[in-house]
């Protein structure tokens, strides 16, 4: 008798200890998301566009904050925040020093500053290794267009001409800037950076009254923010800097084809061709929990 | 990426042309890792071609 109820005690006990150990480890496994969804919970995060508005970052980012809510548990309310000036930098650095790294704040500038940063570029402000990536939306396709008053409707006309094409930039550290400089140093176009406009669609309207004649632009923004110019045949694309051409753009010729050096050839592949995977970065401040730069990774 | 795979966020990125091709995190921070293994041959012509 005795020793049954011993038994008992000692299946009872065995069961209680049992039971507390798998209520721990549902609590370890659920933890993250119930202390995520309350840390988001009527907070706001802060997407910060180093451009202006109007422009194809300024685009990529209001259509995903459009929809990124439902997906962070909490649904936090997204609003977006232009930062534009120095060629994306100001927003760039803003992010790595001022920002506070609590989540709340994502940064979305051209990642051709990360090639800047290696060369020692004054006003780079961050280092790019210490970033917390969460992805980019697209891989741009990098093309030149002109104006019809260009006349040029060709590469071989292009690389004939005596004329020398103002393009519009933004900055040193800017794909519309870095390609066309590297491009007329390895395959000798001639052309003219003309800097300082605050995002592509300052461009745009330079480039509608005359002000510069070409721009180098992703294939994707071309798309969306350069349509009218396209279908009215406004701007023609010349070429394009990717490595393999673009399908819906197949008699486009591609920048490389032209490269007559070793070196050209070199400095075209590591450098232009590098910069599309990398172009369009969202990041999150450095020091930034680690459990929501994986939540913000997950879910944007 | 749960909301790059969204439908009506791909829908509404289709009616504003914008191309969807995205890469995560973790692919992003190795390809700006292969950034900085550039030719170190190549630096100096390239600090003079972007200044």
């Amino acid at each position: 008798m005795h020793g049954k109820l011993r038994d008992r005690r000692l299946y009872a006990r065995c069961l209680s200890s049992v039971l507390t150990l798998i209520v721990a480890i549902a609590l370890c496994y659920a933890t993250p998301v119930f202390s995520q969804e309350s840390f988001y919970k009527d907070k706001v995060i802060r997407i910060v566009v180093a451009t202006a508005a109007g422009g194809g970052y300024d685009l990529y980012t209001r259509t995903i904050a459009r929809h990124l809510r439902k997906y962070i548990p909490g649904e936090p309310t997204i609003v977006v925040e232009n930062m534009p000036g120095a060629g994306h930098l100001i927003g760039a650095n803003y992010v790595y020093k001022v920002a506070k790294p609590d989540g709340l704040t994502i940064g979305h500038f051209i990642g051709s500053l990360f090639l800047q940063q290696l060369l020692g570029k004054p006003g780079v402000e961050f280092d790019a290794l210490k970033f917390n990536y969460i992805g980019v939306p697209a891989q741009d396709n990098y093309m030149i267009g002109l104006s019809k008053t260009t006349g040029i409707t060709s590469m071989e006309q292009w690389i004939a001409s005596k004329r020398i094409v103002k393009i519009g930039g933004i900055g040193a550290g800017s794909a519309t800037d870095d390609i066309p400089k590297v491009l007329a140093a390895t395959i000798g176009l001639p052309l003219q950076v003309v800097a300082g406009y605050k995002g592509t669609s300052e461009v745009r309207l330079a480039f509608n009254s005359g002000e510069i004649e070409g721009i180098c632009n992703a294939w994707e923004s071309f798309k969306s923010t350069w349509r009218k110019e396209l279908d009215d045949n406004e701007v023609t694309l010349i070429l394009q800097a990717i490595p393999v051409r673009h399908r819906e753009v197949p008699n486009v010729p591609l920048a490389i084809d032209y490269a007559k050096t070793d070196e050209a050839k070199r400095m075209i592949r590591s450098v232009i061709h590098t910069i599309a995977p990398t172009v369009r970065p969202y990041v999150l401040p450095p020091g930034t929990p680690k459990d929501r730069v994986e939540t913000l990774r997950g879910h944007s | 990426m749960s909301t790059m795979k969204d439908q009506e966020f791909l829908a509404d990125a289709a009616k504003a042309k914008l191309d969807i091709n995205p890469l995560d995190g973790t692919t992003l921070e190795t390809n700006v890792k292969e950034v900085f293994k550039l030719d170190s041959a190549l630096i100096p012509r390239l600090r003079e071609i972007l200044k």
